[in-house]
């Protein structure tokens, strides 16, 4: 058989013509195909040559359909505008219920994008992954030999590099202390993440080899930051703890990062042999993480043993990704209800329309250019909105920035968050799409309107399927806010058991001093200092972190074993602090039993103090009061003295083991230990008071050091207390805008009903009656909506039970609260309508 | 009874598919029109012009189509024959006039080689 043309162009030509035309053509194509290869002209491709053909046929239609399209398309956007112009409360109530959806959506996204979406803006920063060294009793599985096999060995990597970094490093750089970030590398770092210098050279494998490690590299914002750029800076020293590093380059402008923490490190040094170190990999093309470590493990011939290989991206986003894209699900939704919404009002629009819609259907117009007009006016619409939500996005990312950097400060990448080329065309995007999706419902019934119905009756009527439309919107309306609502719901709920949960220690009126580094004096010297200063009523001390301050600015709290002395039970992990015997009275800690350990005895007849969880896995229901207990560190039988609450070392939502408390070992030139100060004035009031009564013993550096335990537990609290905050304002927006259409409905129907309404009342239905029926529609409505809603939220929001904080997707109280809730605003929302229905005066309406 | 506007008057192209329609007769579709134009005139014609110029004039109301019966050696599609209709031939009259007037007087000139 002769070559044929492609259906696609069969296709396309039979839409330009008509079928029979362009089959004839195309006949044409085959006929002079058939006449050039009897006359031996026959072409080289003779199926390209046909496919060309048929394309050249189409092509005059085309031109010719352009200026048409362009007409039409004009005209339609002409009238559309015109017929909004007639009615301007609607439009301005749909522009606004957009707007509103749209600047949700594009806030949101532009935050969850530049936080958790975006790629790292690295080259193959999809690709860059961090290797952990340790096990999980932390000790160090891979030595500065087993790195060298896995650099030479591990094919799966595209470069691998040893790293470590040090933040509030002291040192001295050209003759100026700072405290600074320091990153130690091994000079394959270079290579992989690709950095150059700017100035200067980097140090290289050769350099390693030789030796020559006493060299450094400035980073670039720190060169511009604190040389102004100078070149100078070349052969000048950088001075840390015993070693002088010569400085002989400058990182190039291009290796500011943001979000990769390498690129916070102000000075680049090479590693030392002895170092402890992490690593970081460049994974070759579609080498999974698992298979690498399975390679490492395999190359390091630890059996026992696998490394973790994370993601870097993954890494920084898992604690927040959740979150994020809960909000953007629930910004997703606000966009659904006001899509829903708006809808709903353009079809009670497209009836109030009608009868010129059905003389346009009688002057022969279609109904694909009645449904086309309908959908213009959407596109109209919503090209406004998202102008308007623009602009309004631009404050509105720049204010959410400022809310994320300060209310949860840390969060990767919050610098990064801007309207930028990929938010706008989703927002573009998902503007156009809820201009279309809402203008889709009220097209296609708009060109359903039959002419004569319509035409017959001397003012527009409400048909069946136009009903079930309406129906359908609101009751998806209704059943989309109360998914949002038991969502936020939840999260409200959370938040509030987040904040009210008893911690153990009495934050109120309590500070903190945590250097994470020596004093300049004895910890004696600088505790006299503090209690001192007028309004501290107490300052006790640990030797190690404090609870809630050691998890909000960085801590550690070591174990220990603790067995019943009586008995030969297996052995508890708790906690261990070492404290002052005042320790309880200045935290806070309510005893339950006993009490605390006199100061003089603690050495000669050791005790402990044990929190009520820890006593309940030694003793039970026994009084332990009394009993002895025997402790791996420190070492020794303890009499347990006293019971303490349970005390929530890491935040509310993180539980920890129990805690043992044991006396502080005394010794005078100790220069490290935390305290906790009781003050009676504003703890505010009292942070530059405290910093100013030990600045003569504050360790170098400017580190914050004093602290507010209340500012540390919101500190832990930032996510939470963000996404409720962020989940209440998005619920609250779902109940308005579900209330308003709810409104929008209801007095429409009144209106397009009034004649109807007008004969009940002439043939005897009471103003209560027609009052109670206009009040029992919309809570049909509402009632089918929550049934539909509130199962679906529950289905929902078990994907994130795991996000909520005492309180169960299922608990009825949040059902029972939203149903209220919104039965109560949506029947608030048809008081009016209700009211004006039952005040119809039969006489006008049957005359109008 | 309306009356139908006259047609604008015909281009070159236009006047050459029509004149060869005519001659043509029964067997006039756009290859053979093209083939008739090329054969007498020299000038290649596209097969594709052919058609839009009588698509043209169809919309002008000068030429009138019909499809023939499907053939196995264009895949089984009809051909499109083209006739003139009396507007057709009208229009072709009016050209040929035009131009005989214009020449008058020019025979001498348009002689010289």
């Amino acid at each position: 058989m002769a070559a044929q043309p492609e259906r696609g162009l069969v296709w396309l030509l039979r839409q330009l013509s008509s079928r029979a035309a362009a089959d004839a053509a195309i006949g044409d194509v085959l006929d002079e195909l058939a006449d050039r290869t009897q006359a031996g002209r026959a072409p080289r491709w003779p199926r390209v040559w046909v496919n060309t053909q048929t394309i050249k046929l189409a092509l005059p239609f085309v031109a010719a359909m352009v200026p048409r399209l362009f007409r039409a398309g004009w005209q339609t956007l002409r009238d559309a505008a015109r017929s909004l112009r007639r009615s301007p409360a609607y439009s301005a109530l749909i522009i606004a219920l957009l707007t509103v959806g749209i600047t949700a959506g594009t806030i949101t996204y532009s935050v969850v994008d530049a936080v958790v979406l975006r790629p790292l803006a690295i080259d193959r920063g999809d690709r860059l992954v961090s290797v952990s060294t340790r096990d999980d009793k932390f000790q160090p599985r891979i030595t500065a030999d087993g790195f060298r096999a896995i650099r030479d060995q591990v094919t799966s990597f595209d470069g691998v590099a040893k790293v470590s970094i040090e933040s509030f490093s002291i040192v001295t750089v050209a003759g100026v202390s700072d405290q600074i970030s320091v990153l130690s590398a091994s000079s394959d770092l270079f290579g992989m993440l690709r950095f150059g210098s700017g100035l200067g050279r980097l140090w290289t494998v050769d350099d390693e080899e030789r030796g020559d490690i006493d060299v450094a590299v400035l980073s670039y914002r720190y060169w511009m930051d604190h040389f102004h750029a100078d070149p100078g800076v070349l052969g000048q020293t950088v001075a840390k703890g015993a070693y002088t590093y010569r400085i002989i380059g400058v990182l190039g402008a291009d290796t500011d990062i943001p979000g990769l923490d390498y690129s916070t490190a102000e000075i680049w040094l090479p590693m030392h042999a002895d170092a402890s170190f992490a690593i970081a990999g460049v994974l070759r093309p579609g080498v999974s993480t698992a298979q690498v470590a399975e390679d490492i493990q395999r190359v390091l011939a630890t059996p026992d043993w696998r490394p973790t290989v994370t993601s870097y991206l993954e890494r920084n986003v898992t604690r927040i990704r959740g979150w994020m894209l809960l909000a953007l699900g629930a910004a997703g939704l606000i966009i659904l209800i006001a899509c829903v919404n708006v809808a709903n009002i353009m079809l009670t629009r497209s009836f109030r329309r009608g009868q010129e819609l059905a003389i346009r259907s009688s002057l022969g117009a279609s109904r694909w250019q009645i449904a086309l007009s309908v959908m213009a006016e959407g596109l109209i619409l919503s090209t406004i909105a998202s102008a308007g939500a623009l602009i309004i996005s631009i404050w509105g990312i720049a204010a959410a920035k400022v809310a994320v950097t300060t209310y949860m400060p840390g969060t990767f990448r919050a610098s990064t968050i801007a309207l930028d080329r990929r938010v706008l065309l989703a927002a573009i995007a998902a503007a156009i799409a809820t201009g279309v999706c809402s203008a889709l419902a009220p097209a296609i019934q708009a060109s359903r309107a039959s002419v004569s119905g319509v035409l017959k009756d001397a003012g527009p009527t409400v048909t069946g399927g136009a009903r079930s439309w309406r129906s359908a919107l609101l009751i998806g309306e209704v059943a989309s806010v109360s998914v949002l609502l038991v969502i936020s719901w939840l999260f409200v709920v959370s938040l509030i058991r987040v904040v009210n949960i008893d911690l153990g220690i009495d934050r109120d009126h309590l500070l903190a001093v945590s250097s994470n580094m020596e004093f300049n004096g004895t910890v004696d010297e600088v505790r006299a200092r503090l209690e001192s200063v007028p309004g501290v009523t107490g300052v006790a001390m640990s030797v190690g972190s404090l609870p809630i301050i050691g998890r909000a600015y960085g801590g550690a709290w070591p174990d220990t074993s603790v067995t019943r002395a009586d008995a030969s039970e297996p052995p508890v992990k708790l906690q261990r602090y070492r404290v002052t015997a005042n320790y309880f009275d200045v935290a806070g800690l309510r005893f339950r039993r006993g009490g605390t350990w006199r100061t003089e005895t603690a050495l000669n007849s050791p005790s402990v103090v044990l929190d009520e969880r820890a006593a309940t896995m030694l003793f039970a229901a026994e009084n332990p009061i009394g009993k002895q207990v025997r402790v791996t560190d420190p070492a020794g039988v303890f009499a347990v003295v006293g019971i303490v609450p349970y005390v929530y070392t890491s935040g509310p939502e993180e539980v920890v083991k129990p805690s043992a408390y044991f006396a502080a070992p005394a010794t005078a030139a100790r220069k490290f230990a935390t305290m906790f100060v009781r003050v009676s004035p504003p703890p505010e009031e009292m942070v530059p008071v405290l910093k100013a009564a030990i600045a003569p013993f504050a360790p170098p550096g400017k580190r914050e050091y004093v602290h507010i335990a209340d500012e540390a537990v919101r500190r832990i609290t930032a996510i939470r207390r963000f996404n409720g905050g962020l989940m209440s304002a998005f619920g609250a927006l779902a109940m308005v805008i579900g209330a308003a259409g709810i409104y929008s409905v209801i007095a429409a129907l009144v209106t397009q009903q009034r004649r109807e309404i007008g004969v009940r009342v002439a043939l005897g239905a009471t103003p209560q009656r027609i009052y109670r029926s206009v009040l029992s529609l919309a809570g049909r409505h509402i009632v089918v909506g929550l049934i539909i809603g509130l199962p679906l939220a529950w289905w929902i929001s078990r994907g994130f039970a795991a996000h909520l904080f005492q309180v169960t997707p299922a608990d009825p109280s949040v059902y029972l609260g939203v149903t209220a809730l919104v039965g109560a605003v949506g029947l608030l929302a048809v008081l009016i309508p209700a009211r004006r229905a039952s005040k119809t005066d039969p006489m006008i309406t049957l005359r109008s | 009874m309306p009356v139908r506007p006259r047609p604008s008057p015909l281009g070159e192209f236009e006047l050459l598919v029509l004149l060869a329609t005519m001659s043509l007769g029964d067997t006039a579709y756009p290859v053979s029109i093209a083939a008739d134009i090329a054969r007498r005139t020299g000038r290649q014609a596209s097969r594709t012009s052919v058609l839009i110029t009588l698509e043209r004039l169809e919309d002008k109301d000068l030429v009138t189509s019909r499809y023939g019966d499907p053939t196995p050696q264009r895949g089984g599609r009809a051909k499109r024959y083209f006739r003139a209709k009396p507007r057709g031939v009208q229009a072709v009259r009016d050209a040929l006039e035009r131009i005989e007037t214009m020449t008058a007087g020019l025979t001498g000139v348009l002689k010289e080689k």
